[in-house]
C-alpha cells in the first residue's frame, strides 16, 4: 500500500511537471510577438572558460536593442527575446539543442557553438532546417553556406598578416605544433599557406591528441630546431600546461598562437612568466586600444562584474546580434531569405569593440580589423603593432559568390588554385 | 649529438611520466584496495585539493605548506562524502562507480557555480637545471619525489601503525575483522579521507604546473583509473608502482621514437595488453604466483 501511495504521489508530481513544460512550451510558440534569438554556449564544462563571456556580450547587446524600443518589423515594433542554453562542452547537447531552437522555439536565428565540432554539430541542424546561423568566435573560415554566417576573424585575418610581420621581424625558420582535429589542422595549411607568400620555412610540423600534457620531448625538438618563432594551435587544458614546462626548461624561443590568450585569457590563469614571449592576434580583447573597446569593456564589467576577462567571443558574440538587428532592421521583415539579403548588402557595426566591422555579402565573413599583441613577463600585454583591417576574399580566390550561389560546403587553402604549390601532397 | 644531455632527457621524461602517473593514482589505488570502491570522484577531491592550496598560497602561506593544506581539506571532505553515501556502497564495484560519477558531477558543477570558470594557478618555482644543450624544470623532478615520498609514507602506515594492520585485516575479510572487535566502518571511513587527502596533496602540486578550473581533475582521472586498473587490488602499493613503471616506460620510449602523440596512444595499447595477460592486474598477477609457489 505504502509503495503504492508512493507511486501515485510520483506519477501526480511527474504529470505536474509535465503540464508546466506544456505551459512552457505553449508560451514560447505564441510569442512571436518577440523576435527569438536562440544562443547555445559552453556554460558548463572545459570550454566555459571561452563562451560564458560570449553570452554576456549576447545579453548586454539584446539589451541594449530592446532599452531603445526594439526593431520594426513585420508592421510592429519587435523586441528580442533571448533563449540561451548550455552546450556544457558536450558535442551531443548541440545537435539537440540547435533542434529545440529552430523547433521549440521557433527561432529566428540561432547562434552557437565554440569549437569546429560544436560549430558544425549545431550548425548543420539548424541549416538543414532553413534557419539562420552564426559562429560568433574565430573560425579556420572557407565555410559557404547560404544560411551560415561569421563574425570572428579568420586565419585571412589573423594568421597571413600577423605571421607575415613575424617572418620579416624574426626571421624565416618556424616550428608549429598544434591540436588534432580539423581547426588546428586547417591553421596549419593556413601557416604553410603563410610560410610560402612571405618566404617562411615550416622546420616541424606535429599534431597531438586532446589528451598530451607531457611536453619534454617535443620541447627538446623545439630546441634542437632552434627556430626563429614557434606557431602554436594547443588548445584544452592539458596542451596549456606546455607553457609552465617550456618556461622551466628554458625554451624562449617567441611564440605564436591564435588560440591561446584571446579566447582563454590564459595570463590571468597561468602565473607569470610563463606566457612572457607570447605573441596574439586578436580581432578583439579587453587590451585593444580606443573609444569603442573601453566603452564594450565597461558595459560588461558593470553588468556582469565578476567578469575575468573581456575576451574576443564577447566582443563577437555582440557584434552578431547588432549586425542581425541592422538587417531585420533594413529587411523590415524577419522573413529568412529577406534577412539573409540584408545580410548580404554589406551590413556595418561601425562602432563594434574591435573597431570598424562589415560582413561582407560575398563571402558571408566579415571585414575587421587585427591587432599584434605581445605577453611580457608579468603578463601584462603591449600591443606591438595594428595589422590593420584585412577584407576577406578567399571565396571570391576560390570562385565563389555568396550572393549569387551557395556550393554548401568547406573550402580549404587547398582549394586556391594559386595555392597549390604549398601542398605539394595533394 | 649531445649524448649526455639526450640520456638525460630520457631518463627525466621517464620520471616525469611516472610521477604523473604515482600522483594521480595513488589516492585512487589506496581507496579502491581497501574498500573495493573506485572512486570516480577523485579528479574532484584533486581539484579541491589545487582550490585550497592556490587560495591559501595568495593569501600568503608557503607553497608548501599550502599544497598540505589542500590534502588536509581534500582529506576532510572525503571523509564527509564517505559517511554521507559511501558507506552505503562498500565493495559493490558497479554501483560504487556511478555513485561516486554522480558526486563528481555535482562537485564540479557546483564550484563552477560558486566560485565561476577559473582561477590563476600557482607559479612554478624552482627553475631549470642544464645537462649539455639540454635544460629541464627542477619542480617536475620535485612532483616524482613527492610521490615518492607519499607511497613510502602509505606503504609505511599500513605496514607499521596499528590502523594499517586494521586495514589490512579489513581488507583480507571484513566480517572476520569486525568480528574480532575492528570497527571496520571507522577503517572505512579513515581510508577514504587518506585517500582523498593524497588526491588533494596531488591536486595543489599539479596546480603549480597546469590552469585550474572546476573540471580540472577530469583530466588525470583516465590516466590515474588506468594505472590503478593494471596495478591491481591485491597489494595496492606495490602494484600502482609497477603499472606506473610500465606505463611511463611505454610512454617515454614510444614518446621519443615517434612523437607524444603515439606515446599517448601507446599507453592505453600497453594497458590492454597487460590486462590480456594479467586480467586482475599486476598486483593480483604475482599475488597468485606467490600463492602457488607457496602451495607447492
Amino acid at each position: 500500500m505504502n509503495t503504492l501511495s508512493r507511486l501515485s504521489r510520483l506519477i501526480s508530481s511527474l504529470s505536474c511537471v509535465f503540464a508546466l513544460v506544456g505551459v512552457f512550451t505553449v508560451t514560447s510558440a505564441s510569442a512571436k510577438d518577440q523576435i527569438v534569438l536562440c544562443t547555445i554556449d559552453d556554460l558548463s564544462g572545459d570550454f566555459s572558460i571561452m563562451s560564458t563571456p560570449k553570452t554576456y556580450g549576447y545579453k548586454l547587446a539584446v539589451k541594449e536593442i530592446n532599452d531603445a524600443g526594439g526593431i520594426q518589423v513585420d508592421g510592429a515594433k519587435k523586441t528580442i527575446k533571448l533563449v540561451s542554453y548550455d552546450g556544457q562542452s558536450d558535442i551531443k547537447r548541440y545537435q539537440e539543442l540547435a533542434q529545440r531552437c529552430v523547433f521549440n522555439d521557433e527561432a529566428d536565428v540561432v547562434m552557437a557553438g565554440y569549437t569546429g565540432a560544436e560549430r558544425e554539430a549545431a550548425r548543420k541542424e539548424v541549416v538543414r532546417n532553413k534557419t539562420i546561423y552564426w559562429h560568433n568566435n574565430q573560425g579556420e573560415g572557407g565555410i559557404a553556406d547560404k544560411y551560415s554566417f561569421f563574425s570572428g576573424p579568420t586565419p585571412e585575418q589573423q594568421v597571413l598578416p600577423a605571421l607575415k610581420y613575424m617572418i620579416k621581424e624574426m626571421g624565416p625558420r618556424m616550428t608549429f605544433i598544434g591540436a588534432d582535429y580539423n581547426f588546428c589542422r586547417a591553421i596549419g595549411q593556413w601557416v604553410r599557406v603563410a610560410a610560402g607568400l612571405y618566404g617562411g620555412k615550416i622546420e616541424m610540423e606535429e599534431y597531438f591528441p586532446f589528451g598530451v600534457s607531457q611536453w619534454q620531448s617535443t620541447i627538446d625538438k623545439i630546441k634542437r630546431v632552434k627556430p626563429d618563432f614557434q606557431v602554436h594551435c594547443l588548445v584544452g587544458a592539458e596542451h596549456a600546461q606546455f607553457y609552465p614546462q617550456a618556461q622551466a626548461a628554458g625554451l624562449v624561443t617567441p611564440m605564436w598562437s591564435n588560440v591561446t590568450i584571446t579566447d582563454g585569457y590564459e595570463h590571468k590563469r597561468f602565473a607569470p612568466p610563463s606566457l612572457a614571449n607570447m605573441y596574439v592576434p586578436p580581432g578583439y580583447i579587453e587590451d585593444v586600444p580606443g573609444e569603442a573597446s573601453k566603452a564594450f569593456s565597461t558595459k560588461i564589467r558593470a553588468m556582469f562584474p565578476d567578469t575575468v576577462y573581456v575576451n574576443e567571443h564577447a566582443a563577437f558574440g555582440y557584434v552578431a546580434v547588432k549586425a542581425m538587428a541592422a538587417a531585420w532592421k533594413k529587411a523590415g521583415t524577419t522573413e529568412t531569405d529577406a534577412v539573409i539579403k540584408a545580410l548580404e548588402g554589406d551590413i556595418s557595426v561601425p562602432d563594434a569593440p574591435g573597431g570598424p566591422w562589415t560582413m561582407r555579402g560575398t563571402q558571408h565573413h566579415a571585414a575587421m580589423p587585427t591587432y599584434l599583441f605581445k605577453v611580457d613577463d608579468k603578463h601584462k600585454l603591449n600591443l606591438i603593432t595594428e595589422l590593420g583591417v584585412t577584407e576577406p576574399t578567399f571565396l571570391t580566390d576560390v570562385g565563389v559568390d555568396m550572393t549569387k550561389k551557395a556550393p554548401g560546403r568547406q573550402f580549404l587553402p587547398p582549394d586556391n588554385p594559386k595555392w597549390k604549390q604549398f601542398f605539394p601532397a595533394n | 649529438m649531445d649524448i649526455a644531455g639526450q640520456i638525460a632527457s630520457y631518463t627525466y621524461q621517464y620520471f616525469d611520466n611516472l610521477g604523473f602517473l604515482l600522483l594521480s593514482g595513488i589516492g585512487l589505488i589506496v581507496i579502491y584496495g581497501v574498500m573495493g570502491v573506485i572512486n570516480m570522484a577523485h579528479g574532484e577531491l584533486m581539484m579541491i585539493g589545487a582550490y585550497i592550496a592556490v587560495s591559501t598560497f595568495y593569501a600568503g602561506v608557503p607553497a608548501p605548506l599550502a599544497v598540505g593544506l589542500g590534502g588536509v581539506g581534500s582529506g576532510l571532505v572525503g571523509m564527509i562524502i564517505e559517511q554521507l553515501v559511501i558507506r552505503h556502497f562498500y565493495n559493490q564495484l558497479l554501483s560504487s562507480l556511478v555513485v561516486t560519477w554522480g558526486i563528481s558531477l555535482i562537485i564540479s558543477q557546483g564550484t563552477l557555480l560558486l566560485l565561476g570558470p577559473s582561477i590563476m594557478n600557482m607559479p612554478t618555482p624552482l627553475g631549470s637545471i642544464s645537462v649539455g644543450s639540454f635544460a629541464f624544470g627542477v619542480y617536475r623532478l620535485v612532483m616524482f619525489a613527492t610521490a615518492l615520498g607519499l607511497i613510502a609514507a602509505t606503504w609505511a602506515l599500513f605496514r607499521w601503525t596499528k590502523l594499517g594492520a586494521q586495514a589490512q585485516a579489513t581488507m583480507e575479510d571484513p566480517v572476520m575483522a569486525s568480528a574480532l572487535g575492528i570497527d571496520t566502518r571507522r577503517v572505512y571511513t579513515l581510508t577514504f579521507g587518506l585517500g582523498s587527502a593524497l588526491g588533494g596533496i596531488a591536486g595543489g602540486m599539479f596546480a603549480m604546473t597546469a590552469t585550474i578550473s572546476p573540471f580540472f581533475g577530469q583530466n588525470y582521472t583516465p590516466m590515474a583509473f588506468i594505472t590503478v586498473v593494471v596495478g591491481g587490488g591485491a597489494s595496492p602499493i606495490v602494484g600502482l608502482t609497477y603499472a606506473g613503471m610500465y606505463l611511463a616506460g611505454v610512454q617515454t620510449i614510444s614518446s621519443n621514437l615517434v612523437n607524444e602523440y603515439i606515446g599517448y596512444v601507446s599507453v592505453i595499447a600497453a594497458a590492454f595488453i597487460a590486462l590480456l595477460v594479467m586480467p586482475s592486474g599486476i598486483s593480483d598477477f604475482f599475488e597468485q604466483r606467490r600463492i602457488r609457489r607457496m602451495s607447492r
